[in-house]
């Protein structure tokens, strides 16, 4: 059981870090350009919100499986099976969380004021200055958020990491496939202390969320 | 701003522990795809055997179907107890697997409440209104449930009656719950057993431990093997009926 709840904590923590790195470009190009096809690619980011997670277990499965692509060359450099692993299943995190980590951070960027920006342009501050000194601290609140919502909603995966890992004790079985068995199993006390531990983080998880929109997703004053 | 503080410093204690060492893994290990129904007694065995060999044993339960499927999508699997014949031979013939071993036996049962039903017609009763089975497609049990139900022409009248369980140790979970009236089920003894299931052991990897394994599992077994066969009712039955495929 303990060892299900480690896998749980560092596939979230993993699957967040990663996250946070990948989701603030594509915050950014969805908060401030206009292109061709900037729809589609919102619906892109959007889709594991409502997309089934079997259907998104599926096609990591396919993506990740030792005789194509991705699995292919997995195989070959690491000489082990990237399906049924630890690293598969972050394959698969990344995608389910996406949006919950984009979204946040793309609308504290949006909630900048205009006049900090054009402050920034009249200060000829380039894109990188820009970003590590006005946007950043401005948009701190949603990317906080982001990280707290991709970590609480990583902890309760279910559908996706158990098509794509396979609940191998140690290595791919996370902390919801563990309950599930320990229910089918009828161990009745290590399914309700499993179920009342995750109902705490998730709790917690969440009074960090929400404690950081009172201080608002759209920037407050630097303290 | 302390509510603020407790947050981050429950924030980095989390960040902090999940990366101790999850488990100390002893030694080589060893992973075990298992049919669910024979998950607990397998489990038990593993223990035992972990602590005489000292190495660590990995089950991963499911219905065979499914585990057969996952070990065809590349699991890494050492070995695999399948409650079947099928599914072994399939993976005999797919190249994946060449020593077969037959490994013990399960039965299958009919319950309804903490009762055992000696005869599956006995459902035919309009007070049993919910029947569990494990999935036909994907556990073994399930198969033998329709085979020997379409043989008796209940199928049927009962189908209607079914829910389905996603493999056999979900659908004993479900009569012993009394989340249904009945159900078909794996059964400990082979007293009132409406069919004997064979568990098949398939080494997957050339690995000695696995080999080991195997052995171990049919020693452990043996005795259990000796006792159904003299078990008069259970051997009428064998010889009564068909071999399962």
């Amino acid at each position: 059981m303990i060892e299900s709840l480690f896998i749980s904590l560092q596939l979230a923590l993993v699957t967040t870090v990663i996250l946070l790195f990948l989701a603030l470009p594509l915050a950014y190009v969805l908060a401030f350009k206009t292109f061709k096809g900037r729809t589609v690619l919102e619906v892109i980011v959007a889709l594991p919100l409502v997309l089934p997670p079997t259907v998104l277990g599926y096609f990591v499965l396919l993506m990740i499986a030792p005789n194509t692509g991705l699995g292919r060359v997995w195989q070959s450099v690491f000489d082990s099976s990237l399906a049924f692993s630890f690293s598969g299943m972050v394959i698969a995190s990344v995608l389910y969380s996406l949006p919950f980590a984009v979204q946040p951070m793309q609308q504290s960027l949006r909630a900048i004021p205009d006049s900090w920006l054009e402050m920034a342009r009249t200060q000829s501050l380039s894109l990188k200055q820009t970003l590590i000194q006005v946007m950043l601290p401005a948009a701190r609140g949603g990317v906080l958020v982001a990280a707290a919502l991709s970590f609480a909603h990583t902890m309760g995966e279910f559908g996706a990491v158990l098509m794509v890992g396979g609940s191998i004790p140690g290595e791919t079985k996370v902390a919801s496939i563990a309950l599930f068995e320990f229910v089918e199993m009828q161990q009745q006390s290590e399914a309700w202390m499993l179920a009342l531990i995750l109902l705490g983080v998730s709790f917690v998880m969440l009074s960090v969320v929400y404690t950081l929109n009172r201080q608002g997703l759209n920037p407050g004053i630097f303290k | 701003m302390f509510y603020k503080q407790l947050m981050m410093f429950t924030c980095a204690m989390v960040m902090i522990l999940s990366f101790l060492p999850s488990a100390a893994l002893a030694g080589e290990v060893l992973t075990i795809a298992v049919a669910s129904s024979w998950y607990p007694d397998i489990k038990k065995q593993a223990a035992a055997f972990e602590k005489q060999h000292r190495v660590t044993v990995r089950l991963v339960s499911g219905s065979t179907g499914r585990l057969y499927n996952q070990i065809m999508q590349g699991a890494p699997f050492d070995l695999f107890v399948a409650a079947d014949e099928k599914h072994s031979e399939q993976l005999r013939e797919q190249g994946k697997a060449n020593v077969i071993v037959d490994v013990g036996e399960g039965y299958l049962g009919v319950m309804s409440g903490k009762k055992m039903l000696s005869d599956p017609s006995q459902l035919i009763d309009s007070t049993i209104r919910r029947i569990a089975i494990a999935n036909p497609e994907v556990a073994p049990f399930g198969r033998e449930t329709k085979r020997l139900l379409e043989q008796q022409g209940l199928w049927h009248r009962l189908k209607t009656r079914f829910i389905y369980a996603q493999n056999a140790m979900q659908a004993r979970m479900m009569v012993d719950k009394g989340l249904v009236d009945a159900g078909f089920v794996p059964v400990q003894s082979g007293a009132d057993a409406i069919a004997v299931i064979h568990y098949r052991g398939v080494l997957l990897r050339d690995k000695r431990l696995a080999m080991l394994w195997l052995k171990d599992i049919w020693n452990t077994q043996d005795s259990d093997l000796k006792q159904s066969i003299h078990n008069p009712m259970l051997q009428k039955r064998i010889q009564k009926e068909p071999q399962s495929s």
